[in-house]
């Protein structure tokens, strides 16, 4: 079951003298209790399909187009006040870096509780209940909300972030690169209680990351985006096993890993393109080894090409032949 | 080519009120007692989580910290004995670039003067025709092409991955035989930084440079690296060359460190070893072995006795009280 269904979803920012056209025709969906990773590289679009889905852009973010469907309500048409009952309550968000800011000088129980009293009409003491229970919930003793953010070490504070992000009761959560400033052992005890939060709540969650093996670690599904579009969806092995588009390709097989065979990669030639003027036709032609007049000029059509993978490359012989299951 | 011996950086901790009373001394020990040596060409990794003092002691080596004991002996010199004139000198033999290509570079300057700048301070290259050869010359090193369009370019007019060929070409064109780089591709997508990586390794067999590479990821240190050190908390855990530490570690800390990260493929299940807690703070290190609070292996000796970095089989290294528990586990060459 879909509980979210972002459609054409197309976000620009609108600047002094230029348009940044940040997010186009994205389209996807998000299944009850899965974990679907957005990956790519800075400026690829991620946070803006996320912060257009909470409906949080930043001044000069408009949504232009599309649909976001979450408990058959388009979020694109409500209003500031309405998506105020939405926000925290049907879908949250751990933002980026947000660990760092927490207010120093507020015990970080009271300011959990006035996130709560915020949302809901319960009291103080009633809040602060609950947010002793959520520090529980996220693997800190209770007994901690009367502790000050220095109190706390880096991990502990993206715990509470987290408990905050549930106080609520959210069915879809978007994690904003949770992990990304935390050293190693503290990122996998935070992507597993971000797993183990998943079955015992049956959320839905949203991984947005850079990290190609944070994502191949623990989520069901992966959007691969470029450059304001998704370029490849699909289960994580078929995307990381058998990639289509040439741009996933070249970034899955060129990651590297401490395990496996070690050999010398092949680099993807240039840079990402400016969103003020991005190329013709397919935005990662300027870079790509396969590409042709087609390319060049029209913009490939996102399409189902099997089971729950979909694709935005022209059909050409390469992704035919890949499709047939031929090395290529 | 480059043999640190016995190196320890301390910082004066910053005392606090009770602290002017009590005349106590307080010291951060942010490099503790680290020796290795790095042979001409190869590509020496320094790596650890944060705090774990690889930064600082990659900048002792380049006397832009000073150490508080210890030898660092560069190209045959004693850098910490050396006077400022004779350290200026030595310096253009050792370079370092730095992690953030928007910070490191003076937005305000042209490409070329950017690169033209260490030239003129050091007074090598003395004609202006000649410094502008020099930097023509840096600027092809690290594909900066057409070298003569770029040169008059501004870093805004650059992207992260071509501000960082020119924080390289900087650290290229006094032609040095060690360069330092400090997590030269951390900030980089990951696109660029594969592009980055191969620069470098393509620069160490052209001019059979020798590197001293700093980065928390280990992935990144089995691509470029050729040998490793892994510290924790201002100590070294384990040494040896890369391939062999990443894929057999002996260490607990090392093998608590490797089986935690994470690998780009769904289908590879590996088992994570737990470890306890975050990293303690640098002016507050536990007794004996550093790692001791946090490691699930942990015994009495532990607490008390700090281990000895001991050899525990060919080059390699590790510095734990039972070493040889773990290599009868898993044997190693």
């Amino acid at each position: 079951m879909d509980v979210l269904e972002v459609k054409d979803l197309t976000t620009h920012f609108f600047m002094h003298e230029a348009v940044a056209r940040a997010v186009e025709n994205v389209s996807f969906t998000l299944k009850k209790g899965e974990t679907l990773g957005l990956a790519g590289e800075s400026g690829c679009g991620k946070t803006t399909t996320a912060l257009s889905i909470m409906k949080l852009l930043p001044p000069g973010g408009r949504i232009l187009n599309g649909e976001i469907i979450l408990d058959e309500e388009d979020l694109v048409k409500k209003t500031d006040r309405e998506m105020k009952d939405i926000r925290w309550k049907k879908v949250s968000i751990v933002f980026q870096g947000a660990m760092n800011a927490l207010n120093p000088v507020i015990r970080v129980g009271n300011q959990v509780a006035e996130a709560i009293i915020e949302k809901e009409n319960v009291t103080k003491g009633e809040a602060l209940r609950r947010a002793g229970s959520l520090f529980e919930l996220v693997g800190l003793d209770s007994s901690r909300v009367t502790n000050y953010p220095h109190e706390f070490s880096g991990g502990m504070r993206q715990r509470v972030m987290i408990a905050m992000a549930l106080a609520c009761n959210p069915t879809v959560v978007i994690a904003d690169e949770p992990v990304t400033a935390l050293d190693v052992v503290v990122q996998t005890r935070i992507l597993e209680l971000l797993k183990e939060l998943q079955r015992k709540l049956s959320l839905s969650v949203i991984l947005i990351t850079h990290d190609l093996s944070v994502i191949a670690e623990t989520c069901d599904r992966v959007a691969i985006m470029y450059a304001g579009k998704i370029v490849e969806l699909g289960n994580v092995v078929d995307v990381y096993k058998k990639p289509l588009h040439p741009y996933t390709e070249a970034l899955i097989t060129a990651f590297p890993s401490i395990a496996g065979e070690k050999r010398r990669f092949s680099s993807i030639p240039g840079d990402p393109p400016d969103l003020t003027s991005p190329p013709s036709g397919c935005r990662f032609h300027p870079r790509c080894p396969w590409q042709d007049e087609t390319c060049r000029t029209q913009d490939p059509e996102y399409r189902s090409v099997g089971l729950d993978h979909y694709v935005a490359c022209h059909p050409t012989e390469r992704l035919r032949a890949k499709l047939r299951g031929e090395r290529v | 080519m480059l043999s640190v011996e016995n190196l320890s950086v301390w910082f004066p901790a910053r005392r606090g009120v009770t602290g002017i009373f009590t005349r106590k001394e307080e010291w951060v020990r942010a490099v503790d007692d680290v020796s290795f040596n790095v042979r001409k060409g190869e590509v020496m990794c320094l790596a650890g989580e944060s705090g774990s003092g690889k930064t600082t002691t990659a900048r002792a080596i380049l006397a832009l910290t000073r150490a508080k004991s210890g030898s660092i002996e560069f190209a045959g010199r004693d850098v910490l004995s050396l006077s400022q004139t004779e350290l200026r000198k030595l310096r253009c033999k050792m370079q370092i670039i730095f992690q953030d290509p928007y910070e490191s570079i003076d937005p305000r300057m042209s490409v070329l003067e950017i690169l033209a700048e260490p030239l003129e301070v050091n007074r090598v290259a003395g004609g202006r025709r000649e410094r502008e050869d020099r930097v023509y010359k840096a600027l092809e090193d690290v594909r900066l092409l057409p070298p003569r369009e770029f040169a008059r370019r501004f870093p805004h007019e650059l992207s992260g991955g071509q501000r960082q060929r020119v924080a390289i070409a900087r650290g290229l064109v006094l032609q040095p035989e060690l360069l330092v780089a400090d997590e030269p591709v951390s900030m980089l997508d990951a696109s660029i930084r594969v592009q980055i990586l191969n620069l470098l390794l393509d620069l160490r067999e052209e001019y059979d440079l020798t590197f001293l590479y700093i980065t928390h990821d280990l992935a990144q240190a089995r691509y470029i690296g050729n040998d490793i050190v892994i510290m924790y908390l201002g100590k070294m855990m384990e040494s040896g060359p890369v391939e062999d530490v990443v894929a057999k570690p002996v260490h607990p800390y090392s093998r608590a460190l490797i089986s935690n990260v994470p690998v780009p493929d769904p289908t590879l299940k590996r088992d994570k070893i737990a470890v306890r807690g975050e990293t303690p703070s640098a002016s507050d290190v536990p007794s004996g072995c550093r790692f001791h609070p946090r490691c699930p292996y942990a015994e009495e000796i532990c607490k008390t006795r700090e281990p000895k970095f001991l050899p525990v089989a060919g080059n390699r290294y590790s510095a734990c009280h039972f070493n040889d528990r773990w290599t009868a586990q898993t044997p190693i060459q």
